[in-house]
């Protein structure tokens, strides 16, 4: 089920929403967040019910290894072989899914043979809650997580405003908040602002997103022919379109939690906005970032092990990082782009050279934006060809032939200014229920129902992870 | 405000706007969905969507027959003959699968007293919708969406004349007649034409094996409505029609077999219209008809489905 359908805004949130809080009402506490459950696997399963066992089983096991590894013994050698267990039983079933078809094409590659492969179809938001399962086993080890219980480690899991796309969950950020006793009851503010970033979320995704989809496609579709200027315009549509589409998706997902009383951590915070390729990482995918630093990079040794190691480390984090969003050769060329990119600002700041800050961040939006073209290609020679026209290769024609359409023209230029205003974060922390804010989500409302009305099926650009 | 009350307020607040907006939609119905009765709707924004919405009611109201085809016979006029009630439901670049889209959707409301459909080798060039604005969903745009206020917008811009040249008044009549005339003229049909002699021809003539298929079920379709079928090979100017002479006359053969008996076909390429195809006042391109030729090939249309009765 789609965040921006009408069967999930008009019957399943309000409904369950509704049930909820009857039931919470009532004193009927558990059997609430059992309703809750129920709703958030039946929101998984909407996609396709045959993959429910599956994260069923993922959550049975993880709970049980992690409950086991906190029971033993610290000084046991078996509490180590349990988190090695249940780490590499998720990195597998991530990897059967997600990459084993990347895995026999390269092998036929490599052996120059044509090997069949596999009828795998990738269940929907597995990297999401492998990684946040794996991050649980990681902290039983370390001996903070004997406290949950199943169905509320169930319900961290599965919560369904974060389960398809993030943000990426910390069980300590969100379990603690599941079980308050003050959570369960309906909170007007925190119902009204839900609202309101779940719709702020709701526009940003149909009207700004799916706009600069239209380009983006269009460009792509069409590559070969585009020119310097096209190609330009194709990747910052791009890139516009990546921004408007996750973040929206975050912020429905923030707003729908909030409406439950949970508050999820913030996701995005402006990040074209950054001075850096370290500054943008701390803006863009955060809950992403988080989990990169704090279970690949620091268990890796982080910066504590000198220089050269460090930049190993960096370089590593980022592979991971870019092998996680696809199974695809672009992918590891972007995530090591940005490993670079993170290297040599190490670098710099070593130097203790200032700069401009409209200049630097004029370099990290323009690396970005470059870096992005080997996200969204479909092969090495469709990022490459884009790229030839987008540094001249072939000229520098400025005309526009690839793309018409007068009528996105307004919504362009709206996406555009609002790169540069208030993020919808620092809007939800200024929320107040007031008639100004009456006024904007109504507005919203109505125009989001609007572009949900105008559009066929349109779906989440991370949804694929 | 005090939280629960703003919280509601929101609700009511929204729940109001959005009654307000679909209440002014119903009184503009734009594409004749809420009271179609004795109107007279145009298609003011994207034929697609524009007439497959109007196909939902408008049509099926106000209607007896109606035509399929892409571009070559949305510019007849069926205007012409207002007592047969025929709606031109052909939409520029359709092919076969988006025919069928609209041709079931009017079967389905009774629309049915007779079919006339444009056959030329471009619908069956490729197969299944080209675009997402003929499906289900689409439906609901009547009540408010982008696709609405664009139209309102349009309406607006060609009623009052502001953009003559682009945006001409009655581009698509209340008969669904696309008037190409309005936004491009016959002058340098002959140029056209000869122009097209040098082109490769090959690629219109790969016909698509599931197009072919989703013509055979929907000759099926029309049999089971006991609609009056009149099916016509688009008229080819003479130079190009012999140019590729073979190609046409074996798509025109694989078509003839797939027809359900009983149904009506003319073919204007055969030898009795070799005079009318020959002559490039007929024509403002390579086939599209002009307002002259399509008064006669409509002439002819009306004439062949009065001459023979639909026989199961």
């Amino acid at each position: 089920m789609l965040f921006n359908s009408f069967e999930y805004i008009a019957l399943f949130l309000p409904v369950t929403l509704i049930v909820y809080f009857s039931l919470n009402r009532a004193e009927w506490f558990k059997t609430a967040k059992i309703w809750l459950l129920g709703a958030s696997l039946f929101f998984y399963s909407w996609w396709n019910p045959v993959y429910l066992p599956l994260i069923l089983a993922s959550m049975i096991f993880n709970y049980y290894v992690g409950a086991y590894i906190g029971n033993v013994n610290n000084q046991s050698k078996k509490r180590k072989q349990l988190l090695t267990l249940g780490v590499v039983s998720n990195v597998l079933l991530l990897g059967y899914f997600k990459y084993s078809n990347f895995f026999l094409e390269n092998v036929s590659v490599l052996m120059g043979t044509e090997m069949p492969t596999l009828n795998i179809i990738l269940p929907l938001a597995i990297s999401f809650f492998t990684f946040q399962q794996i991050a649980y086993l990681s902290d039983s080890y370390k001996g903070v997580t004997q406290e949950y219980d199943f169905l509320h480690y169930a319900l961290f899991v599965a919560f369904f405003p974060q389960l398809i796309a993030g943000p990426i969950v910390h069980h300590s950020a969100v379990i603690p908040q599941i079980k308050r006793q003050e959570n369960q009851l309906v909170n007007y503010t925190n119902l009204s602002a839900g609202l309101y970033m779940f719709f702020m979320g709701l526009c940003k995704k149909l009207i700004i997103a799916d706009t600069f989809a239209a380009m983006a496609n269009a460009g792509y579709a069409q590559h070969m022919a585009l020119g310097f200027a096209e190609s330009w315009m194709t990747s910052i549509a791009y890139a516009i379109q990546l921004y408007f589409d996750f973040s929206g998706y975050s912020d429905m997902a923030i707003g729908a939690a909030l409406m439950f009383n949970i508050k999820l951590p913030q996701n995005f915070n402006s990040p074209y906005h950054a001075q850096s390729i370290q500054d943008f990482w701390r803006r863009w995918h955060m809950t992403l970032s988080a989990f990169l630093r704090d279970y690949i990079y620091i268990p890796l040794g982080g910066n504590r092990k000198g220089e050269l190691r460090m930049f190993t480390n960096l370089l590593t984090t980022f592979l991971v990082g870019g092998i996680w969003h696809g199974a695809g050769w672009t992918f590891v060329v972007w995530g090591a782009m940005h490993g670079f990119g993170l290297i040599i600002h190490r670098m710099w700041q070593k130097l203790g050279v200032g700069m401009n800050k409209y200049v630097a961040i004029f370099i990290t939006f323009n690396f970005v934006n470059i870096a992005w073209v080997f996200f969204r290609a479909t092969s090495f020679d469709q990022a490459l060809v884009i790229l030839g026209n987008m540094f001249g290769f072939n000229g520098f024609s400025t005309d526009i032939n690839f793309y018409y359409d007068f009528y996105s023209i307004p919504v362009m230029v709206v996406g555009v200014v609002f790169l540069f205003l208030n993020n919808t974060n620092i809007r939800l922390e200024r929320f107040a229920p007031n008639t100004k804010h009456l006024a904007y989500s109504v507005a919203m409302v109505v125009l989001g129902l609007l572009f949900l009305n105008s559009v066929g099926s349109s779906e989440f650009l991370y949804f694929d992870f | 405000m005090e939280p629960k009350r703003y919280f509601f307020s929101t609700i009511t607040g929204s729940l109001l706007a959005i009654a307000t907006f679909v209440s002014f939609n119903y009184l503009m119905d734009q594409y004749g969905a809420f009271r179609p009765e004795a109107k007279s709707v145009k298609v003011f924004a994207d034929e697609r969507s524009g007439k497959f919405l109007l196909a939902q009611n408008y049509v099926p109201t106000n209607f007896k027959s109606f035509m399929l085809g892409p571009s070559l016979s949305a510019n007849i006029d069926t205007k012409a003959y207002p007592e047969s009630k025929i709606y031109n439901a052909s939409v520029m670049g359709a092919n076969i699968s988006e025919m069928r889209i609209l041709g079931e959707q009017l079967l389905k409301e009774g629309v049915n007293e007779t079919v006339y459909i444009s056959l030329s080798p471009y619908i069956f060039k490729d197969h299944g919708p080209k675009t997402d604005l003929m499906n289900d969903n689409q439906k609901y745009a009547i009540y408010g969406s982008t696709k609405l206020l664009k139209s309102y917008f349009l309406r607006a811009v060609r009623e009052l004349e502001l953009l003559p040249s682009k945006y001409a008044k009655d581009i698509i009549n209340d008969y669904g007649y696309h008037n190409y005339n309005l936004e491009m003229g016959c002058e340098n049909s002959q140029i056209t034409i000869q122009g097209k002699l040098g082109e490769e021809a090959k690629q219109e003539f790969d016909l698509n094996v599931k197009a072919l298929e989703e013509f055979d079920e929907f000759m099926s379709l029309l049999e089971a409505n006991d609609a009056k079928v009149v099916l016509f090979f688009s008229p080819v100017p003479t130079e190009l029609y012999e140019h590729e002479k073979a190609a046409y006359q074996a798509f025109e053969q694989l078509i003839q077999t797939k027809i359900p008996h009983g149904a009506v076909v003319v073919n204007f390429n055969d030898p009795q219209y070799r005079s009318f195809n020959a002559d490039y006042d007929n024509f403002i391109d390579h086939g599209h008809l002009s307002i002259s030729g399509q008064e006669q090939v409509m002439f002819e249309l009306i004439n062949h489905s009065q001459l023979y009765a639909y026989e199961k």
